[in-house]
């Protein structure tokens, strides 16, 4: 009798074990699909708040994980609760494992002795591993990831200096260089300073406003103005004096009269210029007497000449000046004593319009090649008969087709017939399966038919 | 009611043994047959035995009858024999000075009838079997008639497709708690036959068993406990008999009624006592869940033409149907049976 006691409560004790692997196995198969869930969130939150916050600290998304982690695997459990399986029903899938003809449900009845315990046990189930650890496995490895990947911090997009407008870069080049050579007096680099400063001194959201955009373009503009300016007298006045030294015994009065006179209107200029030449130059240049050049020194001479053509030169290098090719470095100012000794001879013909370069300072025309290459042949202006092919959009009485063809006519007698005769030759057999049998019958005979 | 005791079980068990041997001798090589046979009697039941013929159907159920002293009677059935033939006439007699119809009873009136070639009858014929298959009396002229008790009917059929059958209704095959097929005999079967047996003479068969006897092993049939969850497996294996309730029933035009559901416990419960335990089991259910279930499915037209058979259907449907209810979490997988 205690040895079957015994039993009893072995075969309990077995079933208790079973029901709770059972119970353990839809607690996992429920957990798996949440888990994989908030792993991913979990994961891409991590990696948001490593890449936002600059000041971040793994306690509170520890106390966080654990938190989800717990409620999750509670609601795991909740929604498994329903599949759980009592210690009764582990006993029923023992003997129906183990082959034992219901001894243990008709002993748990009563009916009959408790069956010794069998060597071997099997509750009929075993774990399925890679069902099992794959959820974990992952999210594990995404968890995992998001934490050792190396992020860095995104800073501040404000606490970045914010690059000035390139127009006032262009013009402290244009200083500095200008201060490096000496080319031009300090009083003008001073207050063309100044003015950058001044605009540089408004607020950064500022700079690129429009209203300072205008006032830098403005301040380019006459700073280009003024090396063009200056660069165009030295060059003139520099001219002239190589002429009058060169051809002084060839040219007319009348030529030499007039080449005087673009000396001292250059020279003029240059005085009255906000951009003045160095002081040292332009009393060089004061100081000389066009009129008795021939009893000059010519070293000293051709030594002016030289430094004239350098300090033209520096003006033309500077970035107001940099948008003149190469072939203008000289060329203009050959222009100009070709239009000087050949006055009045202009052809007359219109200047072509060119286009303009965009940007607020853009000149009439539009800026070339703004949608790319403009194509020689547009031939804009001519007009082409269109004709369309496309058939599905004719309108109601559009000719589509000529053909020439007959009338179909139906040459059918009309007329009286004789009555009786059977016209319709049937095919043997074809009635008894098409029409005795039910429509899901004759799908059946198709299919096998077929 | 209170169930069958170990000490019944065991001497019932013997007795039903001495039967089964017995039958062995009647008809060689055929063990499993005479297993369900007498599974079927213990059961209550009624049997259907389809085979070709000669192959020993009527010798196995008249030895049945000479073993367990039960009255007997054999109706040959034929396309012109009438319902009346069967359940027996009214009479017109004279009696006491009066002509009164009187009621003659017909060869059902017995313990066990063999129905021999029941599907050679004509429908009309057949169906007069049915109130005395179910409620086991006989109804003719508004007067309702008790068979005798027991009464089994033992019914052969030749297959459907050989000449001047006529299929059972279902109606009447539900009533058969078996449909049993007998198939040939293997060659030294049949070369024990040729040696013992003689053209034409029956076998030598002694009783066996008194007939109390044998009412009382069918009393005690009735007090073997069949537990909740082999009833529940019963349940559940006759719900997936109908279109739509299980992935094997995809061809099953018409399930299982629960007329198959109670004769499936009342036969787990005989197979049970034949094996000496006081309960019935899963392995009961799954060893006669086809001879119970392949007469009450209908296939569909479908299965007709792929050539499945009743057979095929039930064997997947014991394959899906697992014999504890509820199913495995994912993390588990079913592991081969100890």
């Amino acid at each position: 009798m205690s040895g079957e006691h015994s039993n009893d409560n072995q075969w309990r004790k077995l079933a208790s074990q079973v029901s709770s692997k059972i119970n353990l196995a839809w607690w996992l198969d429920k957990l798996s699909t949440p888990l994989l869930i908030a792993a991913l969130a979990g994961s891409c939150l991590i990696l948001i708040a490593r890449r936002e916050l600059t000041d971040f600290s793994w306690f509170y998304p520890s106390i966080i994980g654990a938190i989800i982690l717990l409620a999750i695997g509670l609601l795991s459990w909740w929604r498994a609760r329903e599949n759980f399986e009592s210690p009764d029903h582990a006993l029923v899938r023992m003997e129906a494992s183990m082959k034992m003809c219901n001894k243990l449900s008709a002993a748990k009845q009563g009916l009959t002795p408790w069956p010794a315990i069998p060597k071997v046990l099997n509750d009929g189930t075993r774990w399925r591993w890679p069902r099992l650890l794959s959820p974990p496995l992952a999210a594990l490895i995404l968890v995992g990831a998001s934490v050792l990947l190396p992020v860095s911090t995104r800073s501040n997009a404000g606490d970045l200096p914010m690059d000035e407008p390139q127009a006032w870069k262009d013009l402290e080049a244009d200083i500095e260089s200008l201060t490096q050579e000496e080319t031009v007096e300090k009083d003008y680099l001073e207050e063309l300073e100044e003015r950058i400063e001044q605009l540089r001194g408004q607020n950064q959201e500022e700079w690129y406003s429009h209203s300072s955009i205008e006032a830098t373009d403005a301040l380019r503009e006459m700073h280009q103005g003024e090396l063009d300016k200056m660069e165009r007298n030295l060059r003139r006045a520099e001219q002239a004096l190589e002429s009058l030294q060169e051809n002084s015994g060839e040219m007319s009065d009348q030529a030499r009269e007039r080449i005087l006179d673009a000396f001292s209107e250059a020279l003029e200029q240059l005085e009255q210029g906000k951009m003045k030449p160095n002081s040292e130059l332009l009393e060089k240049i004061k100081a000389l007497d066009p009129e008795n050049l021939a009893q000059l020194d010519p070293q000293q001479l051709e030594q002016l000449r030289k430094s004239m053509k350098q300090s033209a030169k520096n003006c033309a290098q500077c970035q107001g000046g940099a948008s003149k090719g190469p072939s203008q470095d000289g060329g203009a100012s050959q222009d100009w004593l070709d239009d000087l000794l050949n006055e009045g001879s202009d052809n007359g013909q219109p200047q072509e319009r060119e286009g303009g370069k965009g940007g607020v300072n853009r000149g009439p025309g539009s800026a070339p090649g703004v949608l790319g290459q403009i194509s020689p042949d547009v031939n804009s202006g001519d007009l082409e008969g269109l004709q369309s092919e496309d058939l599905s959009k004719s309108l109601p009485g559009d000719l589509l087709e000529l053909r020439d063809s007959k009338h179909d006519v139906d040459k059918t007698k009309v007329g009286l017939r004789a009555g009786g005769n059977v016209d319709n030759e049937s095919e043997g057999g074809s009635r008894v399966w098409k029409e005795s049998l039910l429509p899901s019958e004759k799908r059946a005979l198709k299919n096998f038919f077929k | 009611m209170e169930h069958a005791s170990e000490t019944e079980v065991t001497d019932a068990g013997k007795h039903v043994r001495s039967l089964s041997n017995a039958l062995q001798q009647v008809l060689f090589g055929q063990e499993e047959l005479i297993q369900l046979v007498l599974t079927g009697i213990l059961a209550r039941g009624h049997i259907l035995l389809e085979g070709l013929p000669g192959l020993g159907k009527t010798e196995l159920v008249k030895g049945l009858s000479r073993i367990l002293q039960l009255q007997t009677r054999r109706i040959q059935f034929t396309p012109d024999l009438l319902p009346g033939d069967i359940t027996g006439n009214p009479v017109l007699q004279e009696k006491e000075g009066k002509r009164q119809f009187v009621f003659q009873p017909g060869p059902l009136f017995t313990n066990i009838v063999l129905a021999d070639e029941i599907n050679r009858a004509s429908p009309k014929t057949q169906s007069a079997l049915l109130e005395a298959m179910q409620e086991r009396r006989v109804t003719v002229l508004g007067e309702s008639h008790q068979l005798p008790s027991p009464f089994f009917v033992l019914a052969t059929q030749n297959p459907i497709e050989l000449e001047g059958t006529y299929p059972l209704p279902e109606a009447q095959l539900d009533r058969f708690l078996f449909k049993l097929e007998i198939t040939r005999n293997d060659v030294d079967t049949l070369e024990r036959i040729v040696t013992d047996r003689d053209l034409g003479s029956e076998p030598d068969v002694n009783p066996i068993m008194e007939a109390s006897t044998f009412i009382d092993v069918l009393a005690l049939v009735r007090r073997i406990y069949l537990p909740d969850v082999v009833a529940n497996y019963i349940a559940r294996l006759v719900d997936a008999t109908h279109p739509g309730q299980s992935e094997s029933s995809g061809k099953i035009k018409f399930g299982a009624s629960p007329r198959a559901a109670l004769s499936l416990a009342a036969a787990a419960k005989a197979r049970a006592l034949m094996n000496e335990r006081t309960h019935a089991s899963f392995e009961d259910v799954k060893f006669i869940a086809p001879s119970v279930l392949r007469h009450r499915i209908i296939l569909d037209y479908n299965a007709r033409v792929e050539g499945l058979t009743s057979n095929e259907i039930i064997s997947l449907l014991l394959e899906e149907i697992p014999f504890q209810a509820g199913k495995n979490p994912r993390t588990l997988q079913q592991s081969a049976s100890s």
